[in-house]
């Protein structure tokens, strides 16, 4: 077999996989942004709402005009700090897949299915945590693309018909673009920066019985109160601790990415990560 | 000494000890690397002085200075 077919094969099962990933959970990846997305934008226009027309006017003037003649770059990084909100939902909806992905199969006995298939125990995990990593981010990102052009659009034909002039337009979808990219890169790099947390939720989800993102949480907090009380130290809260500024979530700037990417940090986050999946990966020999 | 599994592929003396230690359930299994993750990390805390950062929410990357007609605009 040539490597061109090696490869291609390797490509169309990672497909398949990743395909069934987001067949099976359709309500998580796709319903679940799409409402959080549309929820967020209706409360925006609601509280919009609320002021009266001369605030309107003049908020959409400043939204529209004070923009002109801004470097996008310099402006592109308070969008994204706004933007933020959107991460902790792309966190959220990445952990609670992941939470039930590997239980699921046991419990819906699909496990033993997927067993019979010539798909290796750490394909089949590899390709839960690359949705988490790499899917649902982009997926996310992609509906709130699509919902950020919505209410643009909407919001640049109001402020026409209220008289507004548009002369920041291009700045600001600029910006905008700029922002969404940097929100794209901030999920990502967060997923992997949370590499031990996703390792961690695999490893309860291929081992509990019941709940498994429960005693994920629970586990974690028995553990670190155990060492205090134990031990009296606080290594597992100062570990969390030390990987929970929100500085280290975002994104602002594409030149510092490969520092942050490959820093000692990151790095020890992915080896411990590693092994938690590695665990995960054990388990699934072991059938319920 | 070197044995053969079912498949007729030699079983080291290390596998055998994984199997019949860390391999023997999911439980053991399951306590080894929760284990193993918990020793590095306390390994790695002591040997680096790992200190919390979770208090810095100065943000490190850029500064926000509103004009006063913004503001006036804004009220």
């Amino acid at each position: 077999m040539s490597d061109s077919s090696i490869v291609t094969l390797a490509a169309r099962r990672w497909r398949g996989l990743l395909m069934r990933e987001i067949r099976e959970n359709r309500s998580l990846m796709l319903y679940a942004p799409c409402l959080l997305v549309l929820v967020a934008i209706l409360l925006g226009l609601r509280l919009f709402t609320l002021f009266s027309l001369e605030r309107q006017t003049a908020a959409m003037d400043l939204l529209f005009n004070r923009f002109e003649g801004i470097n996008a770059l310099e402006l592109a990084p308070l969008l994204t700090s706004a933007g933020a909100l959107n991460l902790v939902f792309i966190v959220g909806i990445a952990l609670s897949y992941l939470a039930t992905s590997l239980y699921s199969d046991r419990r819906e006995l699909s496990y033993f299915f997927w067993q019979s298939m010539p798909i290796s125990d750490r394909a089949t995990v590899m390709s839960k945590v690359a949705t988490s990593v790499l899917v649902i981010p982009a997926i996310y990102l992609a509906i709130l693309t699509l919902g950020s052009m919505i209410l643009f659009i909407s919001a640049a034909v109001y402020s026409f018909s209220l008289g507004v002039e548009l002369n920041g337009l291009v700045e600001l979808v600029s910006t905008m673009s700029i922002a969404l990219g940097f929100i794209g890169l901030s999920a990502v790099t967060a997923m992997l920066w949370l590499l031990p947390a996703v390792g961690w939720i695999l490893l309860f989800s291929a081992y509990a019985t019941r709940v498994p993102l429960l005693w994920a949480i629970g586990g974690l907090v028995a553990l670190s109160l155990l060492e205090e009380v134990v031990l009296s130290s606080n290594t597992i809260d100062t570990w969390i601790a030390s990987r929970s500024s929100p500085w280290q979530y975002l994104v602002f700037s594409i030149d510092d990415l490969g520092a942050r990417l490959f820093s000692y940090d990151m790095l020890f986050g992915a080896v411990l990560g590693g092994i938690l999946i590695s665990g995960a990966i054990l388990m699934r020999r072991f059938a319920d | 000494m070197d044995r053969q599994n079912k498949r007729g592929h030699r079983v080291t003396v290390m596998q055998r000890m994984l199997r019949n230690t860390l391999l023997y359930n999911k439980h053991t299994l399951f306590i080894a690397t929760v284990t193993a993750v918990l020793v590095i990390i306390a390994v790695e805390g002591r040997l680096t002085s790992r200190e919390a950062s979770s208090q810095e929410f100065e943000n490190p990357f850029f500064y926000i200075q509103v004009s006063p007609q913004v503001r006036a605009d804004i009220r």
